[in-house]
């Protein structure tokens, strides 16, 4: 497997790997970015297209504040310094989905530069105490926080749909997604590793989300992500030579292909052979990447200051006109931002210290429940129900949905105010702790979060059993089935009673309270054997 | 009709500068023709247009006498200009158009999409074969 090579590789201290991100971020706006037609994807072949779009000859670009304003969220979410002054440029090459020939970017003049995003390190906690034979974890009892450095934030346009047909030898063209606002970071090559890159690319895109600056749903469709990776010997200088991977479209793509390029670079550097600045591809089939170019083809993009856009301006409270409405206040837009991912969870901790802790914690983040976490919370509104709702979380819902997409299928269907329900009724015996499974399962296959605990309690009968009596006849009823164990109660009574626990929770199953089923038997097994 | 004589002074100029020029002419390889074969989609079909270009690029070259280390380019008119911003992001039905309209100019087009020819992937522009010693 590549990534165990990989992770041999790193830890055996004779190389060292560099990886650097290229990601472009599809902006949340209503319209695209220099025209009023439509930013939605999915729509009607070629329905959401303007004059500009076509590059129709006399069409202008009209920058969308909207755009602006979610670019400079990312800027202050990544803490970078905001450039007062920038310019546009067009990117030349030619295209069918780019019918001007011509991208309008902000190559070297972009509005934000030098930052630094900061990073919790995912991994997975059983495989913790292992990772401390690998160097690029620090510490493996906590939140090890990472951090990147960012080179520069861009904003530029999207290009259209192309379908390639190879029967016909044509390229279908959409021209729907040209002109859709994107927001291109860049980052400089602090990332060391496929873990590391993962969980850079995984807490920026909850701050993206959160920040309202692309839609939540998969990698596939918000970001794009190409990565650059080189591996160099150990106290070697980088010779600025690396490898640019290309089509990665999720967060295993890239995981997966950093670990591949390690351990092709590693082979390449053992034999001594020099790496090529080349792009590569990345084969999603073959978990492999594979060669495109040689960095040498590269195309000459002739940049060039886009003439038909004057520098743009921000501004903060220290300008003076700062009285006009219709331009950008930076220093607004960082007072009307919610705290950052980061922040909120050291809130987290310390609201939730008597049952949160920093492991638990990083178990929820790993799940991507944090989210179903908080709103179960603001449900119960009690701490004293808090541990036990983190302790079905942690265990029961896990099993059920284990991964970031699972869990907001789960909360779809199950809402924080029914799984709120469950809890307060566990707490109040009504449910036992053992129905809690089976209980959850029905619930998010039923996908009806409106119905009330009651309905699905009343259409299943898993009512837990409270009556002492109607309890005290169950166990009698298993005891007349199981002669033989009330003999073998005076030799091994621990066995015994487990057997017969299991025996009636299978008959029962879930309505029968653990601790009350067991002080029973023994007390009814006690008057029997004296 | 005038005829613009130039002064004694600024032809002697000009000659002086049409000598330092004329010393290194550039000559279009093979390489240097892809390149720009590819870059402008423009096929130079026989030698006497490759000639052409290179006289052009020849007698264009003289701009590069004039010093301009001090200045910076001029790429807008309207200098003092701030870039506008559209201040509603919401979606103009008036500006969009419709998709017989999008379609109305374009020779093929199949099921509402506009058709080009097939030119290979996007950035693959050059397509080598996989080094398989390399891998």
């Amino acid at each position: 497997m590549a990534a165990t090579a990989a992770a041999a590789i790193l830890s055996s201290g004779r190389f060292y790997a560099l990886i650097g991100f290229e990601i472009h971020v599809k902006l949340a706006t209503n319209s695209k970015m220099f025209s009023a037609s439509s930013a939605a994807p999915a729509q009607t072949t070629n329905s959401q297209v303007t004059p500009f779009d076509m590059a129709l000859p006399g069409s202008l670009p009209y920058l969308n504040r909207a755009c602006l304003e979610a670019g400079v969220r990312a800027a202050v979410g990544l803490n970078c310094q905001i450039n007062k002054i920038s310019h546009f440029e067009r990117k030349h090459y030619f295209y069918p989905d780019s019918p001007s020939g011509y991208q309008i970017t902000q190559q070297r003049y972009p509005f934000a530069s030098d930052g630094l995003f900061h990073y919790p390190l995912l991994v997975k906690r059983d495989k913790l105490k292992a990772s401390t034979k690998h160097k690029f974890v620090d510490n493996p009892n906590s939140f090890v926080i990472k951090q990147c450095r960012i080179e520069r934030i861009q904003l530029e346009h999207d290009t259209g749909r192309s379908i390639h047909d190879e029967y016909q030898n044509r390229t279908l063209i959409d021209l729907n997604r040209f002109g859709t606002g994107l927001v291109e970071i860049v980052t400089r090559p602090d990332i060391q590793s496929s873990l590391e890159g993962e969980s850079f690319l995984r807490e920026l895109n909850r701050l993206l989300i959160k920040y309202n600056i692309c839609e939540q749903s998969g990698l596939e469709t918000a970001l794009r992500v190409d990565a650059n990776v080189s591996l160099h010997r150990k106290d070697t200088m980088p010779d600025g030579s690396r490898v640019e991977v290309k089509n990665l479209g999720s967060f295993i793509d890239v995981r997966q292909a950093i670990d591949f390029e390690i351990k092709r670079q590693e082979q390449l550097l053992t034999n001594n052979y020099p790496i090529q600045k080349e792009t590569r591809t990345y084969d999603t089939n073959k978990h492999q990447t594979v060669h495109l170019r040689r960095k040498e083809d590269q195309i000459d993009y002739r940049f060039m200051i886009e003439p038909n856009l004057p520098p743009l301006f921000l501004y903060d409270d220290n300008d003076k006109n700062i009285n006009r409405k219709d331009f950008v206040n930076i220093d607004h837009i960082k007072r009307s931002l919610p705290m950052s991912p980061l922040d909120e969870r050291k809130q987290y901790l310390d609201k939730y210290k008597d049952f949160l802790t920093v492991e638990h914690l990083h178990e929820l983040l790993r799940l991507d429940m944090i989210d179903y976490f908080r709103d179960v919370m603001i449900q119960l509104d009690n701490n004293h129900l808090g541990h036990i709702a983190l302790e079905v979380l942690l265990s029961d819902v896990k099993s059920i949905s284990y991964d970031g997409r699972k869990i907001r299928k789960f909360a779809q269907a199950v809402s924080s105010t029914l799984f709120a329900d469950i809890i307060k009724n566990l707490e109040k015996r009504i449910i036992t702790r053992f129905s809690l499974y089976t209980l959850l399962t029905l619930c998010n296959k039923n996908r009806d979060s409106t119905r009330t605990l009651k309905s699905f309690l009343d259409e299943h009968n898993m009512y837990a059993i409270n009556d002492e009596n109607e309890l005290e006849k169950l166990c009698l009823k298993i005891l007349e089935e199981n002669p033989k164990q009330i003999d073998r109660y005076k030799t091994n009574p621990k066995k015994v009673l487990e057997q017969l626990h299991s025996n009636i929770c299978k008959k029962h199953h879930g309505r029968i309270h653990d601790d009350l089923v067991n002080d029973l038997f023994k007390r009814l097994l006690d008057k029997r054997t004296k | 009709m005038f005829r613009i004589v130039l002064s004694r002074r600024s032809f002697s100029v000009l000659k002086q500068i049409k000598g330092k020029v004329s010393s290194n002419p550039i000559k279009i390889d093979t390489d240097m023709q892809n390149k720009l074969e590819r870059l402008s989609l423009i096929s130079f079909q026989n030698e006497t247009t490759i000639r052409k270009v290179e006289q052009t690029i020849h007698s264009s070259d003289i701009i590069h006498q004039v010093n301009v280390d001090h200045l910076q380019p001029l790429y807008t008119l309207a200098e003092t200009e701030l870039c506008p911003l559209r201040q509603t992001d919401t979606i103009s039905t008036e500006k969009t158009l419709q998709t017989k309209q999008v379609l109305a100019n374009a020779t093929k087009t199949y099921e509402d999409y506009l058709v080009a020819p097939m030119i290979g992937k996007r950035d693959s522009q050059t397509v080598e074969k996989v080094d398989q010693t390399a891998l």
